[in-house]
């Protein structure tokens, strides 16, 4: 039973980021998947969702050498509702300013948007504690339970159910009218243009709901670790939600989740399996190269299942009828 | 005559498994004016793009002169004598009337010095606006140098998707005069028109193109009996009328 | 202090040009948003450095004994061209590998998806070889010159290298303009451009032209990097932190106009040299996402868009 444990608590743990992955994905499957908007910066709006959670929920630091002096310390369910919302509003922002323009430019607005949170992250120490991030984030529960299984086990519940409940809201979107206009819009650039202002709304609207989504799984995981820094939230972030929902299959929720699943499986076991093989002086240089893997991943992806695991079999190539 | 281009049972289109052209068969001879007819969405731009080298082709042959061409990359093709010009956006706007030229000239190895006096004399007015960007010609102009630009290697075939397209009547007359002319000099032409009228008055033959296939080949004369090409592009029109 | 800014924006401004002209080059060619172009400045860089290791070895070893006043010898100038061409070959490699078969098979996005995998790729391998701490081409210390004394608007410093930066930054911007708008090839390059299929059934070879593309984009890339490595310092960030200025530059100046990348730059970098003083330093990069909200925002094509569409 004893052995058991460790392994039992590490599956809970390995369980708890993998189902906020997917909550992640699920928001860019949304914007990608569903309405075909180009996100590069996925870390950008979780980086949001976690800062604002922490901040309405952490007290400011007190005492000498006190770097971050806001902090609201609100509940806990106060902070995930605000990081959402907030993650929201910097996607409409964004997305007001590049939706109505040519698709790559909106990849380009939004790379940039996490460029500069990252900057701000980084260098806003009075808001953010700069390179030290936050730390001593509320958890949810007993604080006794801190780290333990059973910790992991309840947080495990409960991002499951947020996943759950995620899920169950999309699908339903999506088989809503305005799911089908979106798909529509998607698909036939001749019917978007025919929407014309209410394409802009729809896009913008899907923009905005997946940005949110981001920023709720940024809060879920603010809440889990207890402790954010802006290197928790670097490209490679955005990156790995990509390769998530492109291993999985965009277009379809369910592809996201597993995508998740697989892609933080492998990611998991290459990290480990090259931090054996990989003298410990070279430790640093291990997750470079764990980096490279996943992105030859991705690369070998798009070269030879575009669909995915699970996606849809798709319209990208769909033949066009002649009209009759 | 010599046949300068001879497509047999062609099957081509943008997506595999999805033929637009459907077995369309057609001969034109050098020096010979063929106009090639047919309803909206019968596949006639789609037969044109796919002898140059541009949609995929299926089966079928293709061949200019003796050769067979028929799967050949397009600009391998133009340098091999077969002048295309597309219906739309067919010259290269950002660059002047003699760019254009020069570099079709470069490409495929013929000297600009003897070419373009030659083409110029064809199309005097290109040589008043040799310095002009081509996205600011008028559409008359517009139009002769996207012909010019595809005689430049003195093809052996020209094919033209719709010149008079957006043309006024007066110069549709100019531009068909034009294309007499360099019929004239041993070019084979195909002449891919909706304006009915005007193309049949300058081709030797019309060819009726109907859902991908070549229905009818006929003297053009034959076909300017009014009410004859209505019952040809539209063959399913009694039977579908309620 | 006013001329030290627009100076200062200048040298910043032509590293960045040179790298906009490659990006806007394969953008416009090409039609996707090639986020590994800035892994192609980095590599440049390295492989520079790794060149000029051998070349100095082969020199004798020791130290790089100084052209004039410059703070490098020949032995960098023969490193610059080893690794330009070296990073050429790279962006081949790429675009035989990935780019390449996915424009023949999908759309522009799945390129862009696939250009941010490799960007990271290519960004975690650099580190992985070079390691993350900063590298030099000299520690040769280099004493700046007063080039306007201080009482008239402030002054001008200035190391012989930022000059030669500039001034080689210009020389390639002309060359590059000219072999655009007067030789074949770079007319055929702007005909790809503009319409690809028209390109085509005028005889040019449509695959060739995109591989000088590459060439060219990815030469001007290696040349941006060794410049940035030589007036600042070598990290395997580099390429990434240039890649938002770059953008800006680009769409500032109007996808496929190089003259417009070249003005972007400089526009750019002037930007982030004046916010420095308004902002400050550690929020320099945003200067960049400003300029590009703000050009997406009131003239998205550009100022000198060149398609006439
Ligand atoms: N780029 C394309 N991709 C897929 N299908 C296409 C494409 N272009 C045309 N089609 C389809 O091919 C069919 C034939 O089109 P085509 O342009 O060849 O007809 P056409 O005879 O030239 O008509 P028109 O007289 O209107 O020019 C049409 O049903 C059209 O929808
Ligand atoms: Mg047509």
């Amino acid at each position: 039973m004893s052995e058991l444990l460790p392994v039992l608590s590490y599956a809970t743990f390995f369980l708890v980021f993998a189902s906020i992955f997917a909550t992640m994905a699920l928001g860019l499957n949304l914007q990608w998947g569903y309405t075909g908007l180009f996100n590069v910066g996925v870390a950008g709006f979780v980086a949001v969702g976690a800062y604002a959670s922490a901040l309405l929920t952490t007290p400011p630091d007190a005492g000498p050498g006190a770097v971050r002096v806001v902090g609201l310390g609100l509940p806990i369910v106060v902070g995930w509702i605000g990081g959402t919302a907030a993650a929201g509003l910097v996607a409409a922002a964004v997305g007001f300013a590049a939706l109505r323009l040519r698709h790559d430019y909106l990849a380009i607005a939004t790379f940039g948007i996490a460029v500069v949170i990252q900057l701000v992250a980084l260098n806003a120490q009075k808001l953010t504690g700069g390179p030290f991030g936050i730390q001593f984030i509320p958890k949810p529960f007993d604080s006794e339970l801190d780290g333990s299984l059973a910790f992991n086990a309840l947080y495990l519940a409960l991002t499951l159910a947020a996943l759950a409940c995620v899920y169950a809201g999309l699908q339903r979107l999506a088989a809503s009218p305005w799911g089908r206009v979106l798909r529509a819009i998607r698909e036939d650039e001749t019917a978007a243009e025919a929407l014309g202002k209410r394409a802009f709304a729809f896009r913008l609207q899907s923009f905005a709901i997946g940005g949110a989504i981001m920023g709720f799984g940024g809060a879920l995981y603010a809440h889990f670790v207890g402790y954010i820094a802006p290197e928790d939230f670097l490209p490679i972030l955005t990156f790995q939600i990509w390769t998530m929902l492109i291993v999985g299959g965009a277009g379809s929720n369910r592809g996201a989740i597993v995508g998740a699943a697989v892609v933080w499986a492998i990611w998991t076991i290459a990290g480990n399996g090259l931090r054996e093989l990989i003298p410990p002086a070279d430790q640093a240089r291990a997750a470079s190269l764990q980096i490279v893997l996943v992105g030859v991943l991705l690369a070998a992806m798009l070269l030879w299942r575009p669909n995915g695991l699970l996606g849809p079999r798709l319209s990208r190539s769909s033949p066009k009828r002649p009209p009759t | 005559m010599s046949t300068a281009l001879a497509i047999a049972e062609l099957e081509a289109g943008y997506e595999p498994g999805l033929a637009i052209v459907r077995g369309a068969s057609l001969e034109i001879a050098a020096g010979e004016i063929v106009a090639l007819l047919g309803p909206n969405g019968a596949g006639k731009s789609t037969l044109a793009k796919a002898v140059a080298g541009l949609v995929p082709i299926f089966s079928g042959s293709v061949r200019l002169g003796e050769k067979e061409i028929a799967g050949a990359q397009a600009h391998l093709l133009a340098r091999a004598g077969l002048g295309f010009v597309p219906q739309t956006e067919n010259v290269f706007a950002p660059l002047t009337v003699a760019e254009n030229l020069e570099l079709a000239a470069a490409v495929a190895h013929v000297k600009a010095k003897q070419r373009l006096p030659e083409l110029y004399a064809l199309f005097p007015d290109l040589a008043k606006a040799r310095r002009i960007d081509a996205g600011r010609l008028s559409g008359g102009q517009r139009q002769m140098l996207a012909m010019a630009r595809a005689l430049v290697p003195n093809p052996r075939v020209l094919i033209l998707d719709e010149p008079s397209a957006g043309l006024s009547p007066k110069l549709v007359e100019h531009a068909f005069a034009k294309l007499a002319e360099i019929a004239a000099s041993g070019v084979a032409v195909l002449l891919v028109e909706q304006n009915v009228k005007a193309a049949l008055a300058i081709a030797a033959r019309g060819a009726v193109l109907v859902e991908g296939r070549v229905h009818v080949d006929a003297p053009a004369r034959d076909l300017q009996v009014p009410g004859v090409l209505e019952r040809l592009f539209f063959p399913h029109a009694e039977a579908a009328a309620p | 202090m006013i001329l030290q800014i627009i100076a200062d924006g200048l040298i910043v401004g032509s590293t960045i040009a040179l790298g906009a002209i490659g990006l806007t080059m394969t953008y416009s060619l090409l039609r996707f948003a090639n986020f590994a172009h800035g892994e192609f400045i980095a590599w440049g860089a390295y492989l520079a450095l790794t060149f000029l290791g051998f070349f100095i070895a082969l020199g004798g070893g020791g130290a790089m004994a100084p052209l004039g006043p410059f703070s490098f010898g020949w032995q960098l100038l023969a490193a610059l061209v080893a690794g330009a061409i070296a990073t050429a070959l790279l962006a081949l490699v790429l675009d035989w590998l990935l780019f390449d078969r996915l424009s023949a098979q999908g759309s522009a996005i799945v390129l862009t998806i696939a250009s941010f995998g490799a960007a990271l790729a290519l960004r975690n391998f650099l580190q992985f070889v070079y390691g993350s701490l900063p590298a030099y081409y000299t520690r040769e210390l280099q004493i700046a010159i007063h080039i306007v004394p201080r009482d008239v608007g402030g002054g001008l410093r200035a190391t012989p290298d930022q000059l030669f930066v500039l001034g080689l930054a210009l020389v390639l911007v002309v060359g590059l303009h000219l072999f655009l708008q007067r030789t074949t090839a770079g007319r055929a390059m702007r005909a790809v451009a503009h319409n690809p299929a028209l390109a085509r059934v005028t005889g040019i070879d449509v695959a060739s032209v995109v591989r000088w593309t590459w060439i060219l984009g990815a030469i001007l890339a290696a040349v941006a990097g060794t410049f940035a490595g030589l007036v600042g310092q070598l990290r395997p960030q580099i390429g990434f932190d240039l890649l938002l200025p770059l953008f800006a530059a680009a769409i500032l100046g109007g996808i496929g106009s190089v003259p417009g990348a070249v003005i972007g730059g400089l526009i750019v970098g002037l930007a982030e040299s004046a916010a420095v003083p308004l902002i400050g330093a550690e929020y320099r990069a945003a200067a960049a996402f400003g300029v590009l909200i703000a050009i997406l925002l009131v003239r998205p094509q550009g100022l000198f868009a060149e398609r006439a569409k």
